[in-house]
């Protein structure tokens, strides 16, 4: 803790000499850019289109009930449960909770917000496969682009990161399976230890598995280190890379209980449709 | 006016809200995207940029959720993809990068920081230096876990990759400040 807190203490004072605190005052401008109307006027926009969203539905559902009114059957079926009943309830109740649930509906979106895989394939210029076969549990899915450093990697510059969460709350600790993919070698590799590589052929194509992973509480393997990291091979941690019609391919499976076979029946499945 | 009533307002259009949020992280914000970017002009810009944006997409935003990770993951990002565009490569040959004797030993010690003021300046410029020869991720996950203070899984949500890439991340950047910063050891 305390090394951390030097650091903390050495980046504060670097942060605040090259942007001293007294002399950061953004509201000037962007109270400025606001009030120039560029962002109000795109906020009006998408209020402007929710609101007529919200009356077209509203318009559609008052003509179908006006249309349905005038259906015979419809009505004489109305007719009959208002004469039987003597008197129609209304469960005002259920109905006010329902308008006060629509009110306060946010909308949750995990930011950034995850992409869809037509707008992932717009914007790399590779083509990318997907898993079509995953464990049953991962069904919550993140989707991103980040940009890396493209003189010191090779390829576009661009990997897609795609997570399989179990969870909603996407929880690391709940289980999470990265896949990662760029056109060149992988942009950000794992450090892994050359002596657990095993192996592996995907689709015809040769691979590397790794199962486990580092730690850095001194209690790992002390004849498999990289400084005061220390090689678990008991940690819940797989890797499989691969490379295929020139994209490298990651995936990563952290708390899954995942082994080399899981991980190549994923790999197989990949298909681009 | 506390942070959850600022996104409340700001949610029913009350611009004002947004100086609060602003005068709030503003700061922060920027201190972490110069880390990044190097560039304190460039870091006003994108801390500028993502407070107009999370005015323009505050609908999207879940009000019981707290606003600093959800702001400063759009700084973190949006700083990342400028140094990606600029490709910027500081030399570590800068003219005023001072040796400093204790600085292999300060990024491995437990003990506190140097207490004397020009030791610690000059370990100051000496780190700076060192600093802008990491790569953009490795600076920003240096960033987020020694600036932002974040947890290791915090991190690595943050970047989007396995808590083991950020132990491998700062572990590079580590051994990579140790061994850039080693003419200046004794």
């Amino acid at each position: 803790m305390k090394e951390q807190d030097n650091r903390h203490w050495a980046l504060l004072e670097i942060a605040d000499r090259e942007a001293p605190s007294h002399t950061i005052d953004l509201w000037p401008r962007i109270e400025a850019r606001t009030a120039s109307g560029a962002s109000g006027r795109t906020r009006e926009r998408d209020l402007r289109v929710r609101r007529g969203r919200l009356a077209l539905g509203v318009t559609a559902a008052l003509l179908c009930a006006v249309l349905l009114a005038r259906v015979p059957g419809v009505r004489a079926f109305a007719d009959d449960v208002i004469q039987r009943m003597g008197i129609a309830f209304l469960d005002t109740e259920r109905h006010e909770d329902a308008a006060v649930q629509t009110a306060m509906e946010t909308i949750r979106v995990t930011p950034p917000p995850s992409l869809s895989i037509a707008e992932i394939r717009e914007q790399v210029s590779f083509p990318l496969l997907v898993p079509t076969w995953l464990p049953d549990d991962l069904t919550h899915t993140h989707r991103s682009i980040a940009e890396y450093d493209s003189e010191q990697w090779e390829g576009s510059g661009q990997k897609i990161t795609i997570a399989y969460y179990r969870t909603a709350q996407h929880d690391f600790e709940g289980g999470v399976l990265f896949l990662s993919a760029n056109d060149g070698p992988i942009s950000a590799p794992p450090l892994l230890a050359a002596s657990r590589e095993q192996p592996a052929v995907v689709n015809g194509q040769p691979g590397i598995y790794v199962h486990g992973g580092w730690r850095d509480d001194g209690r790992g393997d002390p004849n498999t280190r990289h400084g005061i990291l220390q090689w678990d091979d008991q940690a819940d941690d797989a890797y499989l890379t691969w490379t295929q019609d020139g994209v490298t391919y990651l995936l990563a499976a952290h708390n899954l209980g995942l082994d080399l076979e899981d991980l190549v029946r994923i790999a197989t499945s990949m298909t681009a449709g | 006016m506390d942070e959850t009533e600022a996104v409340v307002r700001l949610k029913e259009g009350n611009i004002a809200a947004l100086r609060t949020l602003i005068e709030r992280h503003q700061v922060e914000a920027v201190q972490a995207a110069v880390l990044i970017t190097r560039d304190r002009a460039l870091a006003e810009d994108i801390v500028q940029s993502a407070f107009v944006r999370s005015y323009e997409r505050i609908h999207q935003f879940d009000a019981s959720r707290p606003f600093r990770p959800w702001f400063l993951r759009i700084v973190i990002n949006d700083a990342l993809k400028a140094v990606a565009k600029q490709q910027r490569h500081v030399s570590l040959d800068d003219p005023g990068n001072p040796s400093c004797p204790q600085l292999i030993e300060w990024l491995e010690a437990s003990s506190n920081g140097p207490e004397d003021d020009v030791q610690r300046r000059e370990l100051r410029d000496a780190i700076r230096a060192a600093l802008n020869a990491l790569s953009p991720r490795q600076r920003a996950a240096v960033v987020l876990r020694y600036y932002l203070n974040l947890s290791e899984r915090e991190t690595a949500r943050e970047m989007g990759c396995a808590p083991g890439t950020v132990k491998w991340h700062l572990h590079v950047a580590r051994d990579r400040l140790r061994s850039l910063l080693s003419p200046y050891a004794p």
